[in-house]
């Protein structure tokens, strides 16, 4: 078995409005060692920040119903309490242009997922 | 039917048999036999939207994370090459998760490679047909 990896001291959100993957993403996160919590789109992921403590990372999808990756990531920059949450987008298209920390395109790749979150986690903790 | 028939009636068979096995210990959870039939360097392109090895893939098996209460694979083409083969066809399933999430009906292609005269699954690409709201 591949080692598990330590528990991140905050959980990952994990925004993405398809159900199927995103159960996906978390189960894989959490076997890893890193917690996860889900939001379906980005008011959801707005209330969570707003009402919780802050992630060590946001996965962000950007097509979405209600609020959008890109509505998502300018409110959440207008937001001092939540700007400096790092962003990983994962979106369907190549060139999209956005604002963030990492863009991965679909279908995502595991194995460089987890090592990105992972120097997040790790950044997080060494703080 | 001619010699070359046979012969490849007789690559199918042995290929479509290795699918049933394959299919079977998905079903079924069979770690054992999945670390047996699946190679090591493993990818997988799934309905998630994600790629994914051998590792991740038996470490969701092993924690109940990817657990299926039907899982039927109907090879319609397979191919040849030497070491390698191809198999492609369709598949319905149905994954335990609470609440349901209905029938998946997918294409799919997997390549096996032989590999110290064993076929191992190397590469397997899923892809969503259609679904029903509710299990069958």
């Amino acid at each position: 078995m591949a080692p598990v990896r330590p528990a991140a001291s905050s959980p990952i959100l994990v925004v993405e409005d398809d159900a199927d993957a995103r159960a996906a993403l978390i189960d894989i996160l959490e076997i890893s060692g890193f917690p996860a919590v889900p939001a379906g789109n980005g008011r959801e992921a707005l209330d969570y920040l707003r009402r919780s403590s802050t992630p060590s990372c946001i996965i962000l999808d950007l097509m979405m119903p209600e609020m959008n990756g890109w509505e998502f990531r300018a409110a959440q920059k207008n937001d001092p309490t939540i700007a400096s949450v790092p962003v990983i987008v994962v979106s369907a298209f190549g060139g999209a242009t956005i604002d963030a920390d990492e863009i991965l395109v679909k279908p995502i790749d595991v194995d460089q997922l987890l090592k990105i979150v992972g120097n997040y986690a790790a950044s997080e903790r060494s703080e | 039917m001619s010699d070359t028939g046979n012969v490849a009636a007789g690559i199918e068979a042995e290929i479509e048999a290795l699918e049933q096995r394959e299919a079977s210990a998905e079903l079924r959870g069979d770690i054992a036999e999945l670390e047996r039939l699946w190679s090591e360097d493993l990818l997988a392109n799934s309905t998630s939207k994600i790629i994914a090895g051998k590792e991740t893939l038996l470490n969701l098996i092993r924690a109940g994370r990817l657990r299926l209460l039907r899982f039927e694979r109907r090879t319609v083409r397979c191919v040849k090459q030497e070491d390698l083969a191809i198999a492609t066809g369709n598949e319905t399933s149905e994954i335990a998760i609470d609440p349901p999430v209905g029938t998946f009906f997918c294409s799919y292609m997997n390549i096996w490679k032989r590999q110290n005269g064993q076929w191992k699954l190397l590469g397997r690409h899923v892809g969503l047909i259609s679904r029903s709201d509710q299990p069958s």
